[in-house]
């Protein structure tokens, strides 16, 4: 539909809700009004018994100095090890979280420009400049490559770069490309992604050297889906990815194995694709974990939480935007919210807002204590911090995990809100 | 937006919770109903939703926002009446009109008749958005907020929401041209 016609059917709309009748609602406020003495209102948590004026700054200062605290306390005492379930029968026996790596270059999409930070957000350099552009980007496992999909005119390309000597390679690929991050073999060698042949589209694997190209399972996967955001599973088994028939925002979760066998539908609640965020796997590769958004009653988003080994669902509390701790023992979500995989699975979800607590979705509040990273956090490699786009600025914003500290706003040019990616680079001895 | 107020009805004055809820039932009802289809399903919702409202007072951490976080309650409270009902019959009567008719009202009457069949076609979630953007006029941030979306996906739902009214509205049409034709 043109933009005209979509402005004029938005004006009938608008008048034709207005001209409906005035409903008066004078019986339904008696009734409520005579059912507030027997029915007693629900006082919050701990934290508004203590601080009934709940807009002052002091209590802002007092929410984020409770966050901080119970992070820490949860951070230090309780985080136990992650439920570890096993795997399917042809899991080999994985490697375990052996130390988190350290933090690397901070790498960033500004529009057609790839830019790369120091850990500390300065000292920025041009990594590449693209024709048009860059949808995405991911740093390999190992941290020696960064991958990022891009439009060049009415294509899209998908390049490669080795972040140590800055040669890039275009990787061959099909008639389209998805601008979903792409999914990284845990080698770093291959990635996988959705993209569109003829008119059929595949879960497609590419070796990172450009010398080949591969749709997996072309002839198992039902043609008439389109695939999106494929990634592969940290032990290697795996490739999850989301088939949605072509009309609705929704779709199934589907496992197949590198090779193209064993592809299934897991049985979970439809998941919902647009800008919420993509499925992810934990980054633990002892356990099979997935997180994907449904919707939820209300009409909103929610995080949810597979596993994949017992075919449990949980509900993460969480509402759009999610992301795994490099660790997997906690996840961010929108905004700046962060829960412990271990209340998840206790059914007990509680969220730790790591800046204070957002008005909306992203405000502009005058101090940072209100600002929230607004395009989905990235955690650092080493855990301590969180990073993303700023919706209010061409800028990022940095902050450490825990709501200590102050954060730090990065200077960007081009890219505002939500067309900036963020990745960071793992340095591992 | 009397922040005093609301801090009072946080504090369980049910005076100043009755003037909060007085100045708004209307308008609750109202959005309501149009998000419905169905008084009576609309009558129960504003009910449950000023309730809640009631009950969850306490929890509102700022004040100031209370009319976006109102509205979310509210369109909870429409998604289960939904729920509970799933009758979107072509029976249910039509809203009523009370204003005055306009010259050319027999086209006006044929235009809100098309409007209204088209809008019931619609998805609970795309005419929820319609409602909030056009009738309560809130901003694509604060229907965010309203629904707990991503600002884009609320973009997308208005552009799916018109896309599938022109649709419905077109396919209404067809029938009568064939007859035309005949």
């Amino acid at each position: 539909m043109s933009n005209e016609r979509q402005r004029e059917l938005s004006g009938r709309v608008r008048s034709w809700l207005r001209e409906d009748g005035h409903e008066n609602a004078d019986r339904v406020l008696d009734t409520v009004l005579d059912q507030l003495n027997t029915t007693p209102q629900r006082h919050a948590n701990w934290l508004a018994r203590r601080f009934p004026i709940m807009n002052s700054n002091g209590l802002r200062f007092g929410i984020a100095a409770a966050a901080v605290v119970i992070v820490a306390i949860l951070g230090f005492r309780f985080f136990g090890p992650a439920n570890s379930t096993g795997g399917p029968q042809a899991t080999p026996t994985p490697t375990p979280v052996s130390g988190l790596a350290q933090n690397g270059k901070i790498i960033v999409t500004d529009g057609n420009v790839l830019r790369a930070f120091d850990p500390d957000g300065s000292g920025m350099t041009v990594l590449d400049t693209l024709p048009g552009p860059i949808l995405s980007v991911v740093v390999s496992p190992d941290g020696t490559r960064v991958a990022y999909p891009y439009e060049n005119g009415d294509h899209q390309g998908l390049r490669v770069m080795n972040l140590s000597s800055g040669e890039t390679t275009d990787l061959p690929v099909p008639d389209a490309v998805g601008g979903e991050p792409v999914g990284w073999s845990p080698d770093g060698e291959s990635i996988t992604f959705g993209g569109l042949d003829g008119e059929v589209e595949h879960v497609y694997i590419a070796a990172v050297d450009g010398s080949s190209l591969r749709a997996v399972a072309a002839d198992t996967i039902d043609n008439g889906l389109q695939i999106l955001s494929p990634v592969w599973s940290p032990d290697g088994q795996w490739l999850a990815f989301v088939g949605k028939p072509p009309t609705g925002q929704q779709g199934r979760m589907y496992l197949v194995r590198p090779d193209g066998s064993e592809l299934h539908q897991l049985d979970t609640a439809r998941v919902e694709v647009g800008d919420g965020g993509f499925i992810s796997w934990a980054p633990d590769p002892s356990v099979q974990r997935l997180l994907y958004l449904v919707a939820a009653s209300g009409g909103g988003l929610q995080v949810r939480l597979h596993d994949v080994a017992t075919s449990e669902d949980y509900d993460t509390g969480l509402t759009f935007w999610p992301s795994w701790s490099p660790d997997g023992k906690q996840i961010s979500g929108c905004c700046t919210s962060i829960v412990n995989t271990t209340d998840v699975f206790a059914g007990n979800p509680k969220q730790v807002t790591v800046f204070a607590q957002p008005q909306g979705n992203c405000p502009d509040l005058a101090d940072f204590t209100g600002r929230a990273i607004c395009s989905g956090a990235t955690w650092s490699p080493d855990g301590t911090t969180l990073i993303g786009s700023d919706i209010v600025d061409s800028k990022l914003l940095m902050a450490p995990a825990d709501g200590s500290g102050t954060p730090v706003q990065i200077d960007l040019t081009t890219a505002t809100g939500l067309d900036a990616h963020v990745a960071w680079q793992p340095i591992r001895p | 937006m009397d922040t005093d107020l609301v801090a009072r009805a946080q504090r369980g004055d049910q005076e100043a919770f009755a003037e909060l809820a007085a100045a708004r039932a209307d308008r609750y009802l109202a959005a309501s109903h149009r998000i419905l289809r169905d008084i009576s399903l609309a009558e129960d919702a504003t009910q449950q939703a000023l309730l809640s409202i009631w009950r969850d007072l306490p929890q509102l951490r700022d004040p100031a926002r209370f009319d976006a976080w109102s509205y979310r309650l509210l369109v909870r409270a429409c998604y289960a009446e939904a729920g509970k009902a799933r009758r979107w019959s072509p029976s249910l009567r039509l809203l009523p009109a009370d204003e005055p008719m306009a010259t050319d009202g027999l086209d006006a009457i044929f235009d809100r008749d098309q409007l209204e069949r088209g809008f019931r076609r619609l998805s609970f979630d795309h005419r929820t958005v319609l409602v909030l953007k056009h009738y309560l006029d809130l901003s694509h941030t604060e229907i965010a907020d309203v629904l707990g979306v991503p600002e884009g996906t609320v973009a997308s739902r208005i552009h799916h929401a018109l896309r599938g009214l022109r649709a419905a509205l077109d396919a209404d049409a067809r029938p009568v041209t064939r007859e035309a034709v005949r």
